[in-house]
């Protein structure tokens, strides 16, 4: 009796010594990294600062860099100087070369997903960014167990002060402060943000029209959050999963390859021929059915962004109506 | 003197009855004919088939057979050549049917997005559901096309 209650003990407390460990190594700090992330989005509305953003990406086994200024002018976050990006509490603008274009998320839902659901995501201290401290964000895929993210959020005002993103061990992408004025409350109301020449407009998913597809899941945690028609016509689909978003543009028409822009690679990604960029702002990849041209854009890592579109249309159809339509149109160029 | 050739060929023959040879070619022709029984007994025979088509009679055609041709007088037409009511229907819908493909069907419009403008509008619509700095900065300056 005795020899059996001393081995109860011995494997309870093993099994406690267990949990502890296992605690202390992956530390669930929901609460705290709620927090963080929620304040962080409204935080460089409240301070005005200025510095400088080193953006960093791989393309084709090369890093590239660019630095951008970062100002607060008005009450408005204003980005880079030979083109200028600005950004309000509900509104983005981007200088294009045909005036500003504007895209905000009235009408629109904005409920992205619960990135808890998609990662494990831990909260500690960081390393110094742009000489202030930081508190560390890591966001672990719970799909492979691999970093997938660490952000450096300022350790007094909730700032993002820097973004580092990963495929595997290797940096992708990173976005973050070089340097960075002493934040001070922003006591300006915002300006009148610039008028602007286009707009993409928020469409309600379920009436997009006919010939559309809005899958309402790409999987891997990446929920349709909202749709806007650009000013072509073409539809931007917004997907998320909470903390890295994709946005699906569908054009009808028959993708024409010779026209498309230079510096791409054409290869095979998610079994389909494409043409891929690779640029500041994320991995473009486009292709085409025999209706719809489609153009992805995500600063997703390559592994989860090919998951994910192979979840969308690829090849045209092969069924018999298909076939017949191809044998009896293809001849007169009609397909 | 032109010496007779082994390769003149005997098709030659065929045009030296039509006068349609060179000078040069009618002389090598002349001297083929003084010197070779074989190329005089083919000239006799071309000559001959020559003449006898030429006396064949020409056949005139019926009367009203030019007027049936042109004018699809259904009068001279035989009537067993006509097409019945039914499959004139019939071929006339699949002319129509035809013809309206040719028109209705849409043809596929070409299309190439733009690359540039589209990476702008993602980064923008990112930066209304995310950090607006970490999301606006890439695209901030010029959008780079990289492979």
């Amino acid at each position: 009796m005795a020899r059996r209650l001393a081995l109860v003990l011995v494997l309870a407390t093993a099994v406690g010594v267990v949990a502890v460990v296992h605690a202390a190594a992956s530390p669930r700090d929901d609460g705290d990294a709620r927090a963080l992330i929620a304040a962080a989005r409204g935080a460089v509305t409240r301070y005005a600062f200025s510095g400088v953003v080193a953006v960093e990406w791989v393309a084709a086994g090369k890093t590239h860099r660019e630095r951008v200024p970062v100002t607060e002018q008005g009450g408005l976050l204003v980005l880079g100087s030979s083109r200028r990006a600005m950004g309000t509490d509900s509104e983005s603008l981007v200088h294009e070369a045909n005036g500003w274009f504007g895209l905000s998320t009235d009408g629109a839902s904005d409920a992205v997903p619960d990135p808890f659901g998609n990662y494990d995501i831990s909260v500690g201290p960081g390393d110094a960014v742009a000489g202030r401290p930081t508190t560390l964000l890591t966001a672990v895929s719970r799909a492979d167990r691999s970093v997938q993210e660490r952000l450096y959020f300022d350790a007094d005002t909730q700032i993002l002060l820097r973004r580092v993103q990963l495929d595997g061990s290797q940096t992708e992408r990173s976005v973050g402060f070089v340097e960075m004025s002493q934040p001070v409350a922003a006591t300006a109301k915002p300006d009148t943000p610039p008028s602007t020449a286009h707009r993409a407009t928020p469409l309600s998913p379920g009436h997009l029209g006919k010939g559309w597809d809005a899958p309402h899941s790409l999987g891997d945690g990446f929920e349709l959050v909202d749709v806007y028609r650009q000013p072509d016509g073409s539809r931007q689909l917004y997907y998320s999963d909470g903390l890295v978003g994709m946005s699906v543009f569908e054009e009808k028409g028959t993708l024409d390859t010779d026209a498309l822009p230079h510096g791409g690679r054409t290869t095979t990604v998610a079994g389909r021929d494409a043409r891929v960029y690779e640029t500041a702002g994320g991995r473009t990849v486009v292709w085409g059915t025999d209706k719809v041209v489609y153009t992805c854009v995500s600063d997703a890592s390559t592994r989860t962004m090919d998951t994910l579109l192979a979840k969308l249309p690829a090849q045209p159809g092969h069924g018999i109506v298909a076939r017949v339509t191809h044998f009896v149109l293809g001849p007169f160029s009609w397909e | 003197m032109t010496e007779p050739r082994d390769d003149l060929p005997e098709e030659l023959l065929s045009a030296y009855v039509d006068g349609e040879l060179t000078v040069d070619e009618r002389a090598a022709v002349d001297v083929q004919l003084a010197t070779s029984q074989v190329w005089s007994q083919l000239l006799g025979e071309i000559t001959e088939v020559r003449a006898a088509v030429r006396s064949l009679p020409v056949p005139l055609a019926p009367a009203g057979f030019w007027e049936s041709v042109l004018l699809d007088d259904p009068a001279v037409t035989p009537s067993r050549l006509r097409v019945p009511h039914p499959l004139r229907w019939v071929a006339g819908s699949a002319a129509a049917a035809v013809v309206a493909v040719a028109f209705v069907v849409p043809s596929h419009h070409t299309t190439t997005p733009p690359v540039a403008t589209m990476v702008d509008a993602h980064a923008s619509r990112s930066s209304l559901s995310q950090d607006p700095v970490t999301q606006l900065a890439p695209i901030a300056q010029p959008v780079k096309l990289a492979p």
